[in-house]
């Protein structure tokens, strides 16, 4: 491996001697910003590289050998399903259950107090009822 | 407790033999090689909303009755029936986006077969909200909406095979696999006892409601009488 040169060798003109290379002050100016722009295209790249590369991937497709694939467990589903399917029904009952026990009770209790205000008890069963 | 014995004694043994005999027969139905474990939900999902067409054309009926006849019978089979509507709507669309999160990737999709079925709940919504908040002219109103329900019915089963839907066709029941007939067949028929027993309640308990507003009547009648 063959170390570079720290302090370029001048020749008898005052200009470097590789050739091509200008040793001129504009010379130097645009070495300058040749490596400025470098430096800029690097961190540039280095800033927007994993974002550039994020879109290059969602617009291709890939395929995945002996990869894990994306899968939903099913159970939950179903047990969730069933789940709501029995409670809502089981709900159901309870609510009906309970109306029907209540409107009950209020028909016992007012044909009780028609019975005690008549004297005789008033037949209007729900079987009587057309 | 004599009124609240005889309902909760079968809800219990609902309870006992929907979560005994069905559950093993669904179980032990084969795993649909596509869409796998989730396809179970089919054999609740659809006995359900068999159950919603039949709760909105009893609903129907009912008001046909109440509305050309004057039938106040008719009016509270209308009702318990919407009711059965609501709640049996309310399972189909509470499992269908279950297994369509699983076997399409999305929770919801607005095709014709499931905004037909969400318009049909809303409208068996709509019919329960007349009834309770529409006053004095709200029991015709809710008879005409149960009128309108009982019309979408036929757009909800046949919109899968009018429009392009994901949703599965029609004839899924009829090519069914011999080995998963028995669990979808005591799931409907199971289904379909609840839904009996649940209207049969209902019915007792407007039963019951008519006759306190009968005594209700013959009390006032009474004190009137006594002023």
């Amino acid at each position: 491996m063959t170390k570079r040169p720290t302090k370029r060798p001048v020749n008898d003109r005052g200009r470097g001697r590789w050739p091509g290379r200008d040793r001129s002050h504009g010379a130097r100016a645009s070495k300058s910003l040749v490596r400025l722009t470098g430096a800029g295209a690097a961190l540039l790249a280095g800033l927007l590289g994993p974002f550039a590369l994020a879109v290059a991937q969602a617009q291709e497709f890939v395929k995945v050998e002996d990869g894990a694939r994306e899968q939903l467990p099913a159970t939950p589903f179903v047990g969730a399903a069933y789940g709501f399917i029995w409670l809502a029904l089981l709900l159901y009952v309870l609510v009906v259950a309970r109306g029907l026990a209540g409107v009950q009770r209020d028909i016992q209790d007012l044909r009780r107090r028609l019975d005690r205000a008549q004297g005789a008890r008033i037949d209007v069963a729900p079987s009587r009822r057309p | 407790m004599r009124s609240v014995g005889p309902p909760l004694l079968a809800a219990l043994a609902l309870a006992a033999i929907g979560f005994l005999t069905v559950p093993l027969l669904i179980v032990s139905a084969p795993v649909e090689p596509v869409m796998g474990l989730v396809q179970k939900i089919f054999y609740f999902h659809v006995p359900c909303s068999i159950m919603m067409f039949l709760s909105t054309f009893t609903a129907a009926g009912g008001s046909v009755a109440y509305l050309f006849r004057g039938s106040e019978r008719g009016d509270r089979l209308a009702h318990a029936a919407g009711e059965l509507g609501v709640l049996f709507g309310a399972c189909t669309l509470v499992t269908g986006p279950l297994w369509g999160r699983k076997a399409w990737g999305v929770w919801w999709q607005w095709d014709a077969r499931l905004t037909s079925s969400l318009l049909l709940f809303l409208i068996l919504n709509g019919y329960l909200l007349a009834r309770r908040y529409g006053g004095p002219g709200g029991r015709k109103l809710a008879a005409a909406l149960a009128l309108f329900a009982a019309v979408d019915v036929p757009l909800v089963y046949k919109s899968v095979d009018i429009w392009r839907t994901v949703h599965p066709q029609t004839t899924v029941v009829k090519t069914l696999d011999p080995r998963m007939r028995p669990a979808f067949w005591a799931s409907f028929i199971l289904v379909s006892v609840i839904w009996g027993i649940l209207l049969t309640l209902r019915l007792r308990l407007e039963k019951a409601r008519a006759t306190l507003a009968d005594l209700e009547l013959l009390a006032e009648d009474q004190l009137e009488m006594r002023t």
